[in-house]
């Protein structure tokens, strides 16, 4: 087990590594980011002075390895527009994106596990159509324009929540409601294949045969058996999640890794871009992680080597 | 839930605690009374020291939420009767004082140190905390003029700056000297610290105090554009700035200005309390917010809900959607922000080498029937290169009109067939106004003629790279402002080798340099009206328009919108909604 941790602890730093790379090299093809930063009146050789002080003159190897020379020690440099370190700006915004994730994780689980349950309990019937509806709409509406409807309904014709921003709950609600629309739906999905799959087992029937409630049947044996997929799908959620988090961040102008990071791509400021991909790299791969290891606690027969 | 039939029944409620006073205003209103009975129905309830001035307004000073309520509240009115609603309408302001006006932007101040970055969120942010050196007059066409300072020219390298008012205090207590004005030039001209206002300002030789009142600027060169460059110099408290040094200050500013600083939470909001002892005049709004909404349609959701007062660039598409809110106004003034599209003449092989293919060009585009079409009216055809919000237009100048028959005769002339002529205009999609539209537009009314218009459409970063990097094709289009100024739009997009420019004529800009340099202000303006003539004939632009800014503004706020796009709430005030 330990052994397996650390070899993924490795895996996990040289897919860091990697990602560095690559989006090091894609952000410097988007052009020049001196432009986005000095007034636009500023003379030729006054830019040319600044690309020289800043190394953006330098060949792109040597910029590349002065890079990762100090993103290794952690310095991601300083904002281009901000003046102040890359890395304060990311941490900034960390609490606020956390709080929206976790908030539509739990909303996904605990909406969508018990629909997809219900679904399968009563296949068939009315309720298990309408849940299926449910689903494929929360699939298939752009969290954007999801968003935009939910501003509409709540917050301008009903006055009942606000538009944007973070502070109280009620600065949650519907961005959370957004952002778990599309894990609703998979997790609904998940649950009621995964139950009808388990509800067709032979323990399943001996538990029926031995007088066991039908409560217990489903909520204690069928659950647990079914639960594996599920957690599986959790860890991919998370992603998911903070990848949903660039566009409902901006809808619901919530602070947070996402909105940072569109602004800083839309104004080439590098350091930020960077310190921001790494911060989601790490969550992601960490999230994988803990995933295999929640997988091999719920079902013993998974050796992790 | 208490059933309440008259005003009585109210009154008794709010004295036994029974009712909140925000409640109160509601049910008053309800009862078929005006918020403003209700306010007084609750001054007559208040303690002594409930703020009289707020009352008149029907709102809670306390309760920033009471602003929304009332506002849903006159709807409520309009419910009961029409009549009543239609009576309370009147644009006048009112006595009294706003008790909060929250204003949406799109992004968040870069910083708070006055000064040091130029971004048009940022200055609007710190010039409610500080004041300005000297001003745009709206009543002298945006012309520099006093604000804490006047401004005088000694000689061609010398100005002299006098304080208007001798006990200017900053937040903090400290009173305003020129030592302010010079602490805060020369850590500009330290290039040290990287401030975007070092160019600016780097003419500046030497910074003389004659008294604490009045101080002398002496330059290197002559340099008539300084006065308003001298606009951004907002003066910080010296006690405070080496108390908390360079890094503090850029987020816990202490200035002059109409507000205070109370709370700047990144990414979320600015707060500033009112200055009740501004030295300038009364401020009669208490609390200022700007609150950052990035996307604009999540902006105007908040406004419509009426969570803030005034946001910015509303699309003409949006107007009536606004208009349709009772409690929300449009208010719209024309810019000074210009958009043309740049006649690239100054690249081998290009066909606009030939000033009679430019001129066809302007003659060729219908830029009114662009505007009244596509903008609704909400722009304003120029002539030449300046708006008429610049302080320095040659108002003489008549724009180009619409003659295709003279466009294919200049282009006859210059030995081009426009059938065969095809040309690529880079255009960016949602930085301007309607661009999108506008740039398709002009491709059409080109077509109309027998030119072939490419328009290849940019995201904004790679747009300007092509700009600068002269990689644009034969036409590009842009906008640019705020213009208050010849210098600042000529020397930038009409000399050849200037970062944005399209253009290049040596007569012409061999004329800029040395209008340049002209500080006596009859001579330049001389000039400057030649300069504006010889670009006209010489059609260095297809000349478009002026924006309209377009504002929304919640109906219980006096405020009106500048050219200038100097967003400041100092003087804004309380109106009957």
């Amino acid at each position: 087990m330990t052994t397996y941790v650390i070899r993924r602890l490795i895996h996990i730093f040289i897919v860091i590594l990697l990602v560095l790379t690559v989006v090091f090299f894609l952000t410097r093809l988007t052009g020049d980011p001196v432009l986005f930063f000095v007034p636009m009146d500023t003379a030729p050789a006054d830019l040319e002075e600044i690309r020289e002080r800043r190394g953006f003159n330098d060949p792109l190897y040597v910029q590349y390895g002065r890079f990762m020379r100090d993103a290794l020690q952690g310095d991601f440099g300083d904002s281009l527009r901000q003046n102040e370190p890359a890395t304060n700006l990311v941490f900034r915004v960390i609490p606020a994106t956390l709080e929206l994730g976790a908030a539509a994780l739990l909303l996904s689980i605990v909406l969508g596990v018990p629909l997809g349950i219900f679904s399968a309990i009563h296949r068939g019937s009315i309720a298990d159509k309408t849940s299926t509806l449910v689903a494929v709409l929360g699939l298939s509406v752009p969290a954007f324009w999801m968003g935009l409807l939910l501003i509409l309904l709540f917050s301008v014709y009903l006055g009942w929540l606000p538009t944007s921003g973070r502070g109280s709950m009620a600065h949650l609600i519907m961005p959370a409601v957004t952002l778990a629309a599309f894990s609703v739906a998979r997790y609904a999905r998940l649950a009621r294949s995964t139950m009808l799959d388990v509800l067709g087992q032979d323990y399943v029937r001996t538990g029926r045969a031995k007088g066991l409630s039908e409560n217990r049947v489903i909520w204690v044996h069928a659950l647990k058996n079914a639960s594996i997929p599920l957690i599986t799908i959790t860890g991919l959620q998370a992603g998911h999640l903070l990848g949903g988090a660039v566009i409902v961040e901006q809808v619901f102008s919530r602070p947070g890794i996402g909105r940072l990071l569109v602004q800083s791509l839309l104004n080439r400021d590098f350091p930020v871009v960077m310190a921001a991909i790494v911060f989601v790299a790490i969550v992601y791969t960490f999230m994988s992680l803990l995933t295999d290891l929640a997988y091999a606690w719920a079902n013993p027969e998974v050796r992790l080597r | 839930m208490a059933r309440f039939t008259s005003l009585e029944d109210l009154r008794a409620a709010l004295a036994t605690g029974q009712l909140s006073r925000r409640e109160l205003i509601k049910r008053a209103t309800i009862l078929g009374v005006g918020a403003t009975v209700g306010g007084s129905l609750l001054a007559a309830c208040e303690d002594d020291d409930e703020d009289d001035d707020t009352e008149d307004v029907g709102v809670d000073p306390d309760d920033d939420d009471d602003v929304v309520d009332d506002t849903d509240d006159d709807d409520e009115v309009d419910d009961e009767d029409p009549d009543d609603a239609d009576d309370d309408v009147d644009d006048e302001p009112v006595d009294g004082r706003v008790p909060k006006i929250t204003v949406g932007l799109g992004a968040d101040a870069l910083t708070l140190m006055p000064t040091s970055i130029v971004d048009w969120t940022t200055g609007i942010q710190i010039s409610h905390i500080h004041d300005r050196t000297v001003s745009h007059d709206p009543d002298d066409n945006f012309a520099v003029g006093p604000w804490l300072c006047t401004l005088e020219v000694i000689d061609d390298l010398t100005w002299e700056l006098e304080l208007v008012d001798d006990n200017i205090q900053f937040h903090n207590g400290e009173v305003l000297t020129s030592e302010h004005f010079k602490a805060l030039i020369d850590w500009n001209l330290d290039e040290e610290n990287e401030s975007h206002h070092h160019e600016r300002l780097n003419t500046i030789e030497e910074v003389e105090i004659i008294d604490d009142q009045t101080f002398r600027l002496h330059t290197t060169a002559p340099t008539p554009i300084l006065p308003q460059r001298l606009v951004a110099v907002e003066p910080i408290s010296l006690e405070h700035w080496e108390e908390v040094g360079d890094d503090g200050i850029t987020s816990d500013p202490v200035g002059t200005g109409p507000f205070i600083f109370n709370e700047w939470v990144r990414d979320e909001h600015l707060l500033l309390d009112r200055n009740p002892d501004y030295w300038k005049h009364d401020v009669q709004v208490d609390q200022v917010e700007f609150r950052y909404i990035p996307e604009f349609s999540s902006r105007l959701a908040a406004m419509l809900a009426g969570e803030i007062e005034i946001v910015k660039d509303v699309p003409v598409d949006d107007v009536p959607r606004v208009e349709d809110n009772d409690d929300v106004r449009i208010e719209s003034v024309a810019s000074s922000r210009v958009n043309y599209v740049a006649l690239v003449n100054n690249r081998e092989g290009s066909v606009f080498e030939d000033v009679r293919v430019r001129q066809a060009i302007n003659y060729a585009v219908d830029v009114d029937a662009i505007i009244d079409g596509i903008f609704q009216g909400e722009a304003t055809k120029m002539a030449g290169a300046l708006s008429e919000a610049n302080a320095n237009v040659n108002l003489d100048i008549e724009p180009y009109p619409y003659d295709p028959d003279r466009a294919l005769e200049l282009l006859e002339e210059a030995g081009i067939d426009p059938n065969e002529l095809e040309i690529t205009m880079d255009a960016p999609q949602g930085r301007y106004p309607m661009d999108t539209d506008a740039a398709q537009a002009i491709a059409a009314e080109l077509g109309r003629i027998g030119i072939t218009v490419n328009v290849q459409f940019n995201e904004w970063g790679t747009h300007l790279d092509k700009i600068v990097n002269r990689e644009t094709g034969d036409m590009f289009y842009l906008g640019w402002g705020p213009a208050l100024e010849a210098q600042g739009t000529i020397q930038e997009l009409f000399v050849e080798d200037r970062t944005y420019s399209g253009f290049g004529e040596p007569e012409l800009t061999e004329r800029i340099n040395e209008a340049i340099q002209i500080v006596d202000p009859d001579a330049a303006q001389a000039e400057w009206d030649e300069i504006q003539e010889i670009i006209h004939e010489q059609a260095g632009w297809l000349f478009l328009w002026q924006q309209h800014d377009i504002y929304a503004v919640a109906n219980h706020v006096e405020w009106s919108p500048r050219a200038d796009e100097f967003m400041w709430m100092g003087d804004a005030r309380p109106r009957n909604s």
